[in-house]
C-alpha cells in the first residue's frame, strides 16, 4: 500500500496512462497531477493548474491527456506533460464537465455534463462535434465500449442510455437500475455510477440502487447477475474491471473488494480509510490498483490479486479443448494459462482494421458463440490499445461434445439424449458418487439405474445398451462402461483406457432391439462402440468389449453419433479459421470394414458452432448449428456422393413468430422434429425435463409454396428411403409414399392446368410414379381442354410404358453405384476372338471356316505349295511346325484337323525351336518367312478358285459328272498310299501329297446323295486288313459312305483318275 | 336416478362427461401399441417418442397405468385463461371457449394434473370463469322471450345447468304472451 495526499478534500478523479507508467489525479484544488507509478510514495508529481475550478474528470489516450473541469472547459495536455495543448470543447453554456472519455480507437471524446447532450468531439478536429440528445437529467459519467462505436452514458435520474454511434436505432435506455441523485451536493453524487465495460464487450458492470453491482448484457440490455455479499454492505461508491476481464474492484464502506468475475465471489479486500473511494483503476499492466478518496488521497494496492489466482492482466486461456464446456471449472481453465498467454502475446503485425471489422461482424452475429469471454484479453478502451490487435484472432475452438448432454445445474445434468430417451445424472449432496438414471421414452424397455462411484462425465444410449465414460484419475485410469440393456449383469464390461489418457466421446450403435424373441435380439449382437481419445485416435471395440482397431483421427476430435452400419464422426481438419469459421469437417467410417464412405466439410457459418448431431430415423445423419438450421446428409449411403440439405429452420418456423425461444433438437424421425423448447436465453433444457415438442420438418424454400415444399420434402424422402433397398425393387412404405406423391402431384398439376401453365404441368407429370395416373392427367388435360398438352401426356405415357421399368432402372443405379468399380485390367487376347471377329475391311484371309470336316477335303488335292491349307494368319504362323511335323507319319490325322486353329496355334507354342533345325524342310521354310504373306495371298487366291471349282463339284456331283469319277480313283490312290506308309516309315514323299488329300476326298463322298454299291464296299474290305491302325477311322468313314457311290463309276475310274491327277500338277 | 322430475329431461354431468371424453386429445405415449379398432374407431399406432391423438377416455385409462402423459389442450392454461377471463368480465357476450371445455378441464384436472402447469392456479381460474358467465347467464334471464333464446359461445354444461330452469321459465312467458291479433 502507497498513499499520498494528492488534492485538497474533494471529489478526486484518477485515471491511469495506457503503458501503466503514470497515473493523474485531479481533485478539488483544480490541479492535475502526474505521478509516477515507479516511483513509490516518495515522489513529487508535476502539476497542471490551468483549470480554474475543481477537476472532475481525467481521460488518458496514447499521445495526449484531457481533463475535465467544473469550469466547463476540456483541455488537452501532451502525453507525460502538464503544458496544455489546448482547448478541446468549451461547454461552459451547459454547465460543469461531469466527465470525459476517449473511446478505444482515441477518435472520438465524450463530454457529458450537466447539460442534457452529451458532445461527441472528433480528437483530431475539436470543431466537429455531434451531440447526442436524450438524456431528461444531467450526464454523470460517459464509458465507451471496448469495441464497439457504442457509448453508454449515466444521467443524474438513473437512467443508462447505450447509443450505437453506428445505428441511430439500436440506442436503448435502461431504467431502475442506477440510483436517482440529482444533487451534485450530496455525498452519493461522487460515487463512480459508470458502466463499467467487461473488455470481452458482451456486458458492463454498473453499482445498482439496490446496493450490489448489476452485470448488463449487451444482447438484451436486461440484468442477468448481480454481485452481491453479505461481508461487503454498502454502497457501491467506485468499480473497476481487470484488464482480462477475470476480476472486478468494487468499493464501499472505505473497503476495496476483489471480486472474480467467474465465480462472482470476494477473493480480496484492503480497507481504503476513512473517506469514500472516488474512483478505482486497475494498472494495465500489472497486478496494481489505484484509488483516489473524496479526501484527496490518492493510494495504490500492490498485488491486490493474491498469489493463488490467476494475473488480473495476462489473457485467461481459453478453455482447454480436454475440458468439456459442460463442466466448467475455474482451476482447469487456467490450467494452461502459461502457454496461452505467450501464445497471445504472438502476431502483433496482424492488421487491427480488418479484423475490428471481423471482429464487430462476428459479434454481432453470433454474441456468445464466437469468442470465449475469457479468451478476450485486456481490451479495456482506456488502457492498452495493442491487445486489440493481438488478441482478436482467436476463434473460439468448440470444444468435444456429446449430442444430448447439458451442464450440471443443480446437482442435475442430463448425459445423453436421444429418439430413445436420455441418461440423467443426479449428484446427491455429500456423497461421493453420482446417482444414474437411464430414462426411456418407451418404458416397456428396460430402465437402468444404478450409483456411479466413477463419477462418469460422458454417456450415450445406444440402440443396444448405455455407455459410459469416466475421467481419469490419479489412481485410476479412464474407464469406460457398457451397459446392455439385457436382464443380466454378467454382460457389462470395461474398457480401461492407459494412464494420462482421456475419453473425449463415445458413442454406442446397432441395430434397433427388435420386438421379437430375445434369442433372436441375442444374434443381432450389441452392435459397436467407438471410443475417441485425447491420444488422437478412434477405438473400435465390438458390442463385447473386443478391441477391433484404433483408428488415426487427424486434428481435434468433436463429436460423433453411431448408426448401426457407420459412425459420423465430426472434427476440425486443422484449427478454426481467423474469420472465425469453426473450420469442421465430418467422416463417416463404415463399422464393417473400417472404409470411409463419406468425407466433407460441414455447413456451418462463420461464427456459428455445431450444437447437436443425430441421425434419422431413416438412419441418414443429420445436423444442427447455432443458427437454427437442420441439415441432413442424403445419399449417404453411395460413397462421395453425399451432400447436406436443409430441411429446417427453425427461425422461420410458424411458432416462433413474437416468441423468444430456441430449440434443443435431439432426435429427427420422419417428418417430425423432436426438441425441446428453451426459453428466453436457455441454451439446454434443465430438471425436471419439460415434456418435448413435435415439429414438423419444413424445407425452408424461399417461394412459400407449402403443396411445392411438400413435394419436394416427400421426394427427398423417398430417396433416402430408396437408397436403404437392397436388392428389392420396392417396399409397402415407399410404394405408400409414391401413391401420396401421386395424388400431390395431380392437385399441383391441375393448379398448374388452371394458371394455363403448360410447361409446368408437363414437368410435373414427368415425376408421377406410377403410369397409370397419366390416364387422370390426360383426364384433366381434357377437362380444361387443352388438347396440346393431352397429346404430350399421351406420348409421356407411352415413352414409359416403353421403357424399362423405372424400379429396375432405379436399382440398376444403385448396384452401380455401390459396386467398386472393376479394376483396370488388360483382356486377355484369345486368338478365337481375333480370327472369328475380324475387323472389316481390315481381314486379308479367307473366310472363316465352317466346321465341316466332311466337306473341307473337297478342296481339288492337286496343290502345288503346302501353305494353301494355312491361308489365315494363323495358319501362316504355325506352317513351319506343321511342316515339321508332316515328317512324321502319325502327323497325318492331324493334317485333317488342320481346320482347328487353336490346336495348330498351340503347336505353335510348344514346337521347339532345334526340331525345326533337325528337319531341312522345315528350316527351308522357316527361311522363306519373309515372303510368307506373298505365299498367304496366291494360297488365298487359290484357295478361292478352288473353293468355286469345288462348289462346282458339289453341285455336278448328282449328274455324276467324269469329274467326280475320279475322285474315287483318287480314293484308290489313297489307299495305296497306307499301304506304302504302312511298309515303312521311309515311305516316299512323293506320294505324301496325295495321302493328305486322300482321306478329305473320301469324307466328301458322305456327302453325295448316291446308290450304293456292293462292289466297291467288298474291295474296301480286301484293303481294310492291310491298312495301318491310323487310317482306320477314314476306313470307317470309307464304309459309311461307299454305298452312295453310284454304280457306273467302277468303268470310268481308271481314265478319268488318271488325267485329273495330272490336271493341278 | 333420483333426481327431481325437472333434470330428469335432461342429461346428467357425467353423460356429459361421457360424451366430452370423446374429443380428442394428444398424448406422449410410453409404451408401443399397434393400431388398435375400438367401437368409437381406430385409434394409434403409439409409437413413442412420437404424440398421438387418441380420445380422452383412452388417454385418461393410459394415464391410470401411468402409460403415458397427457398433453393439455392449449386452451388449458393460465395465459389462456386469464385472457379469457380479462375478456369475459369486459364483454357483454359470451366469450367463445370449447364446447366441452368444463367436462374436459375437469376429467384432466382429476385424472392427469401431474402433467398441467400449474393446476391449482388453473382450477381457480376455471371457477373463476365458471362464476362470471353464470352471472351473465343470470343476468341474461331479464331478456328472456317465449321464442327464442341465443345460446353462443354458450357450452355443453351451461347449458345443461340452465336448461331446466329456463324450458320451464319460457313455458311460463308463452302461456304469457298474448299473439298480436291479425288485423
Amino acid at each position: 500500500m502507497e498513499s499520498n495526499q494528492a488534492h485538497g478534500p474533494g471529489y478526486t478523479c484518477l485515471a491511469l496512462a495506457p503503458d501503466g507508467e503514470h497515473a493523474l489525479t485531479g481533485g478539488g484544488d483544480s490541479i492535475v497531477r502526474l505521478w509516477k507509478l515507479k516511483a513509490g510514495s516518495e515522489q513529487e508529481p508535476a502539476a497542471a493548474t490551468d483549470a480554474d475550478e475543481d477537476i472532475t474528470s481525467i481521460s488518458v489516450a496514447d499521445d495526449c491527456w484531457v481533463s475535465g473541469s467544473a469550469d466547463g472547459i476540456v483541455r488537452r495536455y501532451p502525453k507525460d506533460g502538464t503544458i496544455m495543448e489546448g482547448f478541446v470543447t468549451d461547454c461552459k453554456a451547459s454547465g460543469v464537465v461531469r466527465c470525459v472519455a476517449i473511446d478505444p480507437r482515441r477518435k472520438t471524446l465524450a463530454v457529458a455534463s450537466d447539460g442534457l447532450e452529451v458532445l461527441l468531439v472528433n480528437m483530431d478536429d475539436p470543431l466537429e462535434i455531434r451531440s447526442l440528445k436524450g438524456h431528461r437529467e444531467g450526464v454523470r459519467k460517459a464509458t465507451w465500449h471496448p469495441t464497439a462505436q457504442l457509448l453508454t452514458t449515466c444521467g443524474s435520474d438513473g437512467q443508462i442510455i447505450a447509443w450505437d454511434l453506428s445505428d441511430e436505432d439500436k440506442n436503448h435506455s435502461i431504467e431502475n437500475i442506477l440510483p436517482t441523485v440529482k444533487d451534485s451536493k450530496l455525498p452519493e453524487f461522487q460515487h463512480d455510477c459508470s458502466a463499467v465495460w467487461h473488455p470481452s464487450g458482451d456486458y458492463f458492470f454498473v453499482a445498482s440502487r439496490s446496493r450490489d453491482i448489476a452485470r448488463i448484457q449487451r444482447s438484451d440490455w436486461k440484468k442477468d447477475e448481480t454481485f452481491f455479499d453479505r461481508n461487503a454492505p454498502g454502497q457501491v461508491t467506485a468499480l473497476a474491471v481487470s484488464p482480462n476481464g477475470a476480476y472486478l474492484a468494487s468499493a464501499s464502506l472505505s473497503t476495496v473488494y476483489i471480486w472474480s468475475t467467474e465465480t462472482r465471489r470476494i477473493i480480496a479486500q484492503m480497507p481504503s480509510g476513512t473517506a469514500t473511494v472516488t474512483q478505482l483503476a486497475f494498472s494495465p499492466i500489472n497486478n496494481y490498483i489505484a484509488w483516489t478518496t473524496a479526501a484527496g488521497e490518492f493510494t495504490r494496492w500492490l498485488k491486490p490479486i493474491p498469489d493463488d489466482h490467476p494475473d488480473p492482466v495476462k489473457p485467461i486461456a481459453a478453455r482447454g479443448s480436454e475440458v468439456p464446456v459442460t463442466d466448467p471449472t475455474v482451476s482447469a481453465m487456467f490450467d494452461d494459462e502459461e502457454a496461452d498467454g505467450e501464445v497471445a502475446l504472438d502476431g502483433p503485425e496482424i492488421e487491427d482494421d480488418l479484423e475490428d471489422e471481423v471482429r464487430e461482424e462476428l459479434r454481432n452475429d453470433a454474441l456468445e458463440d464466437w469468442v470465449d469471454e475469457d479468451t478476450e484479453p485486456g481490451v479495456p478502451g482506456h488502457d492498452r490499445p495493442d491487445f486489440v490487435k493481438e488478441m482478436v484472432s482467436i476463434t473460439k475452438a468448440q470444444p468435444p461434445f456429446q449430442p444430448g448432454a447439458t451442464p450440471m445445474v443443480d446437482r442435475k445434468r442430463l448425459l445423453a439424449t436421444n429418439g430413445l430417451g436420455y441418461i440423467e445424472i443426479t449428484a446427491p449432496p455429500d456423497t461421493d458418487h453420482h446417482l444414474v438414471d437411464v430414462k426411456f421414452f418407451d418404458q416397456t424397455k428396460r430402465k437402468v439405474s444404478f450409483n456411479d462411484v466413477l463419477k462418469c462425465h460422458l454417456g450415450v444410449l445406444g440402440e443396444r445398451g448405455a455407455l459410459f465414460a469416466s475421467r481419469s484419475q490419479p489412481d485410476q485410469p479412464a474407464q469406460v462402461q457398457f451397459k446392455p440393456y439385457v436382464n443380466r449383469n454378467t454382460t457389462t464390461w470395461t474398457y480401461t483406457l492407459p494412464q494420462g489418457c482421456t475419453v473425449l466421446g463415445i458413442t454406442a450403435g446397432g441395430l434397433p432391439l427388435s420386438s421379437g424373441a430375445m434369442d433372436v435380439a441375442d444374434l443381432d449382437g450389441f452392435g459397436n462402440i467407438v471410443i475417441a481419445t485425447t491420444d488422437g485416435d478412434l477405438t473400435f471395440l465390438s458390442g463385447t468389449g473386443r478391441e477391433r482397431r484404433i483408428m488415426g483421427l487427424g486434428g481435434d476430435f468433436i463429436s460423433m453419433v453411431a448408426g448401426h452400419e457407420w459412425v459420423f464422426v465430426v472434427h476440425r481438419a486443422g484449427s478454426t479459421t481467423i474469420d472465425g469459421s469453426q473450420n469442421l469437417s465430418y467422416t463417416l467410417i463404415n463399422f464393417d470394414d473400417f472404409s470411409v464412405r463419406q468425407r466433407d466439410f460441414l455447413p456451418i457459418p462463420k461464427g456459428h458452432i455445431l450444437k447437436w448431431i443425430g441421425i434419422t430415423e431413416e438412419g441418414a445423419p443429420a445436423m444442427y448449428d447455432s443458427t437454427g438450421r437442420i441439415h441432413v446428409l442424403t445419399k449417404h449411403r453411395i460413397p462421395h456422393h453425399a451432400s447436406w440439405a436443409r430441411i429446417l429452420d427453425t427461425n422461420l418456423l410458424e411458432r416462433k413468430t413474437g416468441k423468444d425461444e430456441s430449440y434443443w433438437p435431439f432426435a429427427i424421425c420422419g417428418s417430425q422434429f423432436l426438441c425441446f423448447i428453451l426459453k428466453g436465453t436457455q441454451t439446454y433444457p434443465t430438471h425436471p425435463i419439460p415434456p418435448h415438442l413435435e415439429l414438423p420438418i419444413q424445407m425452408p424454400f424461399r417461394s412459400g409454396d407449402k403443396s411445392e415444399e411438400q413435394l419436394e420434402r416427400d421426394l427427398l424422402m423417398l430417396e433416402i428411403l430408396r437408397d436403404s433397398l437392397d436388392d428389392q425393387l420396392t417396399n409397402e412404405e415407399i410404394a405408400a409414399t409414391e401413391q401420396r406423391m401421386d395424388r400431390d402431384l395431380l392437385v399441383l398439376i391441375q393448379h398448374a392446368c388452371q394458371a394455363d401453365n403448360l410447361p409446368r404441368a408437363v414437368e410435373l407429370a414427368k415425376l408421377i410414379h406410377n403410369t397409370r395416373v397419366l390416364d387422370a392427367v390426360i383426364k384433366l388435360a381434357e377437362f380444361y381442354r387443352l388438347a396440346s398438352l393431352k397429346e404430350k401426356i399421351q406420348t409421356l405415357k407411352e415413352i414409359q410404358e416403353e421403357g424399362e421399368d423405372r424400379l429396375v432402372l432405379a436399382r440398376e443405379k444403385r448396384k452401380q453405384w455401390t459396386r467398386p468399380d472393376p479394376l483396370p485390367r488388360v483382356r486377355p487376347v484369345t486368338t478365337d476372338s481375333n480370327a472369328s471377329i475380324p475387323k472389316p475391311f481390315q481381314d486379308f484371309g479367307p473366310p472363316p471356316t465352317v466346321p465341316r470336316p466332311g466337306l473341307a477335303p473337297a478342296i481339288p488335292a492337286r496343290e502345288t505349295t503346302r501353305y494353301t491349307t494355312s491361308a489365315s494368319a494363323e495358319q501362316l504362323r504355325s506352317t513351319p511346325v506343321e511342316s515339321s511335323l508332316d515328317s512324321l507319319p502319325e502327323n497325318k490325322r492331324k493334317r485333317d484337323e488342320v481346320e482347328d486353329i487353336s490346336i495348330s496355334a498351340s503347336f505353335e507354342f510348344v514346337a521347339p525351336a532345334p526340331k525345326q533345325k533337325t528337319n531341312p524342310f522345315a528350316r527351308k521354310i522357316g527361311q522363306e518367312n519373309g515372303r510368307n504373306n506373298i505365299f498367304a495371298r496366291k494360297a488365298e487366291s487359290k484357295m478361292l478358285q478352288k473353293s468355286e471349282s469345288f462348289f462346282d463339284k458339289v453341285d455336278a456331283a448328282e449328274e455324276v459328272a467324269p469329274k467326280s469319277k475320279r475322285l474315287v480313283f483318287l480314293y484308290l490312290l489313297v489307299c495305296v498310299a497306307h499301304f506304302g506308309s504302312a511298309l515303312g516309315p521311309t515311305a516316299s514323299k512323293a506320294k505324301d501329297k496325295e495321302k493328305k488329300d486322300g482321306p478329305q476326298q473320301i469324307t466328301l463322298f458322305g456327302m453325295m446323295p448316291s446308290a450304293p454299291r456292293p462292289e466297291k464296299k467288298s474291295r474296301v474290305a480286301e484293303v481294310q486288313p492291310v491298312d495301318p491302325d491310323d487310317v482306320a477311322m477314314t476306313d470307317a468313314s470309307l464304309v459309311e459312305t461307299q454305298p452312295d457311290l453310284p454304280e457306273e463309276w467302277e468303268e470310268t475310274q481308271p481314265v478319268e483318275g488318271t488325267s485329273i491327277i495330272e490336271d493341278p500338277l | 336416478m333420483s333426481l327431481p322430475p325437472a333434470l330428469r329431461a335432461s342429461v346428467t354431468p357425467p353423460e356429459l362427461e361421457l360424451i366430452a371424453c370423446q374429443e380428442l386429445v394428444e398424448i406422449i405415449p410410453l409404451i408401443p401399441m399397434e393400431k388398435t379398432a375400438f367401437i368409437a374407431g381406430a385409434y394409434g399406432p403409439l409409437r413413442p417418442p412420437h404424440r398421438a391423438s387418441i380420445p380422452i377416455w383412452m388417454a385418461l385409462n393410459l394415464k391410470q397405468k401411468k402409460k403415458c402423459h397427457i398433453i393439455a389442450p392449449a386452451w388449458l392454461s393460465v395465459e389462456f385463461l386469464d385472457a379469457k377471463i380479462k375478456q369475459e368480465t369486459t364483454q357483454a357476450e359470451f366469450t367463445k371457449l370449447p364446447f366441452h371445455f368444463a367436462e374436459i378441464s375437469r376429467v384432466l384436472l382429476d385424472g392427469a394434473s401431474d402433467d398441467l402447469q400449474n393446476p391449482d392456479k388453473l382450477r381457480t381460474l376455471l371457477q373463476d370463469l365458471r362464476e362470471a358467465r353464470q352471472a351473465k347467464a343470470r343476468a341474461g334471464l331479464e331478456s328472456l322471450e317465449h321464442s327464442t333464446l341465443g345460446l353462443s359461445n354458450l357450452s355443453a354444461m351451461e347449458i345443461n345447468e340452465i336448461r331446466p330452469f329456463f324450458i320451464q321459465a319460457m313455458a311460463v312467458l308463452k302461456q304469457l304472451h298474448v299473439p298480436p291479433r291479425q288485423p
